[in-house]
């Protein structure tokens, strides 16, 4: 797996993160999109399962402005991508996409990831 | 590195910029205004997108005045798809252009609409131009086909 999150980190250039979909076709969407914008892209998509409990935030039922003033204070500053607090292990947010499962580093090793067919 | 952001929900626009300047002007790159240039050639961005850049820089452009030529390059440009709409490339390159130029206040502002998960973006009272050339760069990519399934 460690090969995989390697190749993951690689594709993704600068930081480490990880954007996931609730389904293939949003993850298709979503690279559909990458690809519309820029040049140069080599893109895979990866299926994920998580064996253990995780402890998302859940914007989606949370207000706009509690959102935002969540993510304002921990993410997104200075960078694309957001660092929340260790007692989280990541995000779901409502974006273009549809949800977007959004994992923490320090969570990688309880992903399990394979090359989707 | 610069960063563009506005959020008002659980997404934004975030873009990040990449953006250096020379006193040597690119015969590739395309003429702002007098003596103002914009080099896109070295960003990984897809060439019809190229027109919000252009666009928002000549927005901006008639608020200053430089006296020798200057080339601005958009050397990388980086955002999520997640994190994005269109627009957003026409104000982030103005923002760095206020602040790079430190131009006074740019009067625009923008508001949430939740159901159609779009900002909207609106021009000061009298500011035409921004409008004008806004739409220019929405209608390009719109017969493009590039922003069709947005």
């Amino acid at each position: 797996m460690e090969k995989v999150l390697e190749r993951i980190r690689a594709l993704a250039g600068a930081g480490r993160r990880i954007y996931s979909f609730g389904n293939r076709s949003d993850a298709e969407a979503y690279m559909t999109a990458m690809n519309r914008y820029f040049k140069g892209n080599d893109l895979s998509i990866y299926r994920i399962d998580v064996n253990v409990d995780v402890k998302f935030i859940d914007f989606t039922k949370m207000s706009d402005d509690a959102a935002n003033n969540f993510i304002s204070k921990y993410g997104h500053g200075g960078s694309l991508y957001p660092s929340y607090p260790s007692n989280l292990d990541g995000s779901i947010r409502s974006v273009n996409y549809n949800n977007e499962y959004y994992f923490n580093e320090s969570f990688f090793h309880n992903l399990s990831i394979t090359k989707a067919k | 590195m610069y960063l563009y952001k506005i959020s008002k929900s659980s997404w934004g626009i975030i873009i990040n910029l990449d953006i250096k300047t020379y006193s040597e002007i690119d015969h590739n790159s395309h003429k702002i205004g007098q003596n103002l240039y914009l080099k896109l050639d070295n960003c990984s961005l897809i060439k019809p997108y190229h027109i919000f850049l252009i666009n928002g820089l000549k927005w901006v452009e008639n608020n200053f005045k430089i006296q020798e030529r200057l080339m601005v390059s958009v050397e990388s440009i980086q955002f999520s798809p997640c994190d994005f709409q269109e627009e957003g490339l026409f104000f982030a390159i103005a923002s760095w252009a206020h602040s790079y130029f430190k131009l006074e206040e740019l009067n625009y502002d923008y508001t949430y609409k939740k159901i159609r998960k779009k900002y909207i973006f609106n021009f000061s009272e009298g500011d035409l131009l921004g409008r004008i050339l806004l739409e220019e760069a929405l209608k390009s990519i719109s017969q493009d086909g590039a922003g069709m399934d947005k």
